[in-house]
């Protein structure tokens, strides 16, 4: 009997290493990609008077900004005034009220002077019904759906029946666009108008920040280290994974806070899916599905330099409700589209990106986690000696650490948002502090989504919104 | 640098990576024969730890050390700039002669350039120009040029920006020969300063390579364009040439400009077997002074068999406020079937007010929920006006 457990602990112990040693590879490959791509960018900045003419031409393709909001009194009407003072000659923001049970549409139709108005709308996508549209009788682009609670998908469906324009922009309702976002994030389909579906920007952690009249005037850091944890997270997984896979047009996921999209494209492929709680990467998967099955050329784009601001979870249980939601999203989505994985009919997201995903980002946290208590076990009954567990604990701690650094230098390379040295110290301190038991417990966490998947459950929990203020 | 541009790069940014991967792991294998520990993983992961700790290390420090002297250089610069400005002020503003600004500009050239740029932002007239004097005086319009044709696209880009705004013929000559620049960036740039402050032949140069631009250099190359004899040339030539990019290029040019463009006849734009060329048209239409009556032109779009044209002939006719053809107006809006259509019909009903309007809220009694529901949008907006409806 020990003699099998030694062999099954042995060979499960292989295989972790070779995850570990694989996983580390593939990371490093990623961030280096994306460091070549920034450098690039870099060395190629365009002329500032592109910025400052496009923001007067009338050439420029109308957006339509949806933003969905449940319970967002806290910073709704903040939000609201940030959108309607971007830079961009042509758009319209739509507040799509998704049945809150606060005074989110009291305040808005407050603070913005709305009626409710006789707006025309097509029901091509099916959505919860909607009560009433509103618009301002102040000369502002604003419109706000109210409909009954259906979820963010559903609400962002709502948006699109009754968005006008050519491209849609969904953000999240508790973000902050900075002034240029969208001249930014329109680039690429100005560019490439033909291929581009979608372009994501980069979202940023707002916590720490001087945020006024909804512009983040001042950069700084967090006060609290589960914050500056995820300063770190962020900046890792959009300037080196989301960087290095629009290199190779096998981009997974564009971030719901904050993702520009053709709308013809998004009404082919049936708007956003209801029945899932990670609706943006299933859309952007949907999108690749789509492009691919009507053989058509295609991009779906990452934007490093459009800047959206949000506040990440500063409390244990919030953040832990957040990434519970984003496993299960994962794991939905890339169940959904299982067809891809390993298939060469998708090119390098079939053969590549999609099972990086499996293998990392879906299964990981179980393999981390189950690689621990095997450990645990193994060291406990004498398996293998605690030296060679440790140095692997070692390794692989020291190798989040080197990502988590070698991401802020890629911030410090390109856009270099954080002004003082102080911060960027205590960036390297968090990104080693990171690796030391905060990574770990977010393993736990992720991996505990797999049960919750298995259990049937759906929905996104409570998030607490502490606004801007 | 030269790198940048040459046709392997693609192939260098994919095996970049890979190769300082198989350095690091190379690193990582090299340390590990080094080491004497008779377990192989252990002595591998060892290894592994230590080329990782050293990696970090050094990131670490190089990162901090270059933030902490990139801090306090910064900080220098903006000292040195404040007291440029200072200086800048005085001379603009006649108090001061420029011995000082010149030796600076020796001196600190970068700082110096920064605040000249920042100057002509925020100086006009008699100060402006004497600022703008400033640079030749000063040489740096020399070091400027051989930048616009060196080979970092970064530092060509600004020479050019900046030399753009002295509108010296010898500048300009040498922002014409970076329009064979092999970074399209600097070629862009190139081409932005050349249609705003360039020659007669230099602008019919970059008017030549309009149509074959990319939209987003068109959409700001057209925001740059001056009246110029050789723009009339131009347009005049344009809408009759056969080439369809050449005619969409220069509607998209009279529709960024926003102002009435005298073109002659451009009625064979209207029945043009290119449907995009049609729809471009009659968008572009309330903006074209042209010989045939627009009456007649916008009623031959309404009349279109795809209901986009017929969209842009209905808002063109509401944009020129065409009253006579309310009755084609109306009887389109009854057989409407796409509510943009019908949006930029009841629209424009709207803005022709009088009997258009009555026309327009017999529509409300429509049997066609869309058309019912988008006449009273449409009537909705047009009383909420600041004029409301006449």
């Amino acid at each position: 009997m020990r003699t099998i457990l030694l062999t099954a602990a042995n060979w499960y112990e292989s295989w972790v290493i070779f995850y570990l040693f694989a996983i580390s590879a593939i990371y490093m490959v990623l961030s280096l990609t994306g460091l070549v791509d920034l450098l690039r960018r870099r060395f190629f900045q365009y002329d500032p008077l592109v910025e400052r003419t496009a923001e007067m031409s009338s050439l420029m393709p109308p957006v339509s900004i949806l933003a969905p909001a449940y319970n967002e009194s806290a910073s709704i009407c903040q939000s609201v005034r940030a959108m309607l003072a971007l830079k961009y000659p042509e758009f319209e923001v739509i507040v799509i009220n998704d049945g809150s049970k606060d005074d989110t549409l009291a305040l808005l139709i407050r603070e913005f002077h709305l009626y409710k108005s006789a707006r025309y709308f097509d029901h091509t996508l099916a959505s919860h019904p909607i009560r009433a549209v509103y618009e301002s009788i102040d000369p502002i682009p604003l419109v706000v759906i109210d409909k009954e609670n259906g979820g963010k998908s559903d609400a962002l469906n709502s948006g699109l029946n009754v968005a006008r324009y050519p491209l849609v922009c969904g953000v999240d309702a508790d973000s902050v666009l900075e002034e240029s976002a969208l001249l930014r994030a329109v680039r690429p389909f100005l560019y490439d108008p033909d291929r581009v579906l979608a372009v994501g920007g980069i979202v940023r952690v707002a916590n720490g920040c001087r945020v006024s009249a909804g512009r983040v005037t001042e950069v700084d850091l967090p006060k609290s280290w589960i914050a500056r944890f995820q300063v770190v997270e962020y900046l890792r997984a959009f300037l080196g994974g989301r960087v290095a896979f629009s290199a190779y047009n096998c981009l997974v996921v564009i971030s719901g806070a904050f993702g520009l999209f053709s709308k013809s494209a998004l009404l082919a492929v049936g708007g956003y899916r209801t029945d899932t709680v990670g609706e943006d990467m299933e859309l952007v998967m949907r999108l690749h599905h789509w492009a691919r099955s009507q053989g058509r050329e295609y991009r779906i784009v990452f934007e490093p330099n459009p800047v959206c601001w949000t506040q990440v979870p500063e409390s244990l249980a919030t953040l832990r409700r957040q990434r519970n939601r984003w496993q299960r999203g994962t794991i939905e989505t890339l169940w959904a589209h299982r067809k891809m994985f390993l298939n060469p009919k998708y090119g390098a997201l079939g053969m590549a990106a999609f099972p990086y995903f499996v293998l990392f980002e879906m299964l990981g946290p179980l393999i981390e986690f189950t690689g621990y208590v095997l450990t645990l076990v193994g060291v406990g009954f004498g398996f293998f000696g605690y030296q060679t567990a440790l140095l692997f604990l070692l390794a692989s701690i020291s190798f989040g650490v080197l990502l988590s650094v070698g991401s802020v230098v890629l911030e410090e390379l390109t856009l270099r948002r954080y002004p003082r040295v102080h911060d960027l110290l205590l960036l390297v301190i968090s990104g080693v502090l990171e690796s030391l038991g905060f990574r770990q417990l977010l393993t736990v966490w992720r991996s505990g989504a797999f049960l919750d998947v298995l259990r049937g459950r759906t929905g996104w929990g409570v998030m607490e919104r502490k606004g801007f203020g | 640098m030269r790198v940048l541009y040459s046709r392997y790069w693609p192939l260098l940014a994919k095996l970049a990576p890979l190769a300082a991967f198989v350095l690091y792991v190379s690193a990582v294998l090299f340390v590990g024969r080094r080491l004497t520990l008779p377990n192989l993983y252990s002595r591998y992961a060892l290894a592994w730890v230590v080329v990782q700790s050293s990696a970090l290390f050094l990131i670490t420090v190089g990162l901090l050390a270059n933030k902490w002297i990139g801090v306090r250089l910064a900080h220098r610069r903006q000292l040195r700039a404040d007291q440029i400005a200072e200086q800048m002020v005085g001379f603009a503003l006649r108090n001061q002669p420029d011995n000082g600004l010149l030796r600076y500009a020796q001196r600190y050239p970068r700082e110096f350039l920064k605040v000249w740029e920042g100057s002509l932002t925020s100086l006009r007239g008699s100060a402006r120009e004497r600022v703008l004097a400033l640079l030749p005086r000063t040489r740096l319009d020399q070091q400027l040029q051989a930048k616009v044709v060196g080979t970092d696209p970064g530092q060509a880009v600004w020479a050019i920006s900046l030399l753009r705004e002295l509108n010296q013929v010898g500048s300009l000559q040498t922002i014409e020969e970076a329009l064979q620049h092999p970074a399209e960036t600097v070629r862009a740039s190139a081409c932005f300063a050349l249609a705003a402050h360039g020659s007669d032949r230099q602008q019919e140069k970059v008017f030549a390579l309009l149509p074959a631009l990319p939209f987003w250099q068109r959409i700001v190359l057209f925001q740059q364009i001056q009246d110029s004899p050789a723009l009339e040339k131009y347009l005049a030539l344009t809408f009759r040439s056969p080439d369809r990019t050449v005619v969409l290029a220069a509607l998209e040019f009279v529709l960024s400009r926003q102002r009435i463009q005298p073109v002659g006849s451009a009625g064979e734009l209207a029945v043009s077997p290119d449907l995009e060329v049609r729809i471009k048209f009659f968008k572009t239409l309330p903006l074209l002074a042209t010989k045939e009556d627009p009456a007649s032109l916008a009623a031959s779009g309404l009349a279109d068999v795809d209901w986009r044209v017929r969209a842009m002939a209905a808002r063109a006719s509401g944009s020129l406020h065409l009253s006579s053809l309310t009755a084609t107006l109306a009887a389109r809006l009854s057989l409407s079937e796409q509510a943009a259509e019908t949006g930029h019909i009841a629209r424009a009903l709207a803005s022709l007010g009088g009997e258009s309007l009555q026309r327009l809220r017999a529509f409300t009694n429509s049997d066609n929920n869309m058309t019912r529901a988008v006449t009273a949008e449409v009537l909705e907006r047009a009383l909420l006006s600041p004029g409301g409806t006449r």
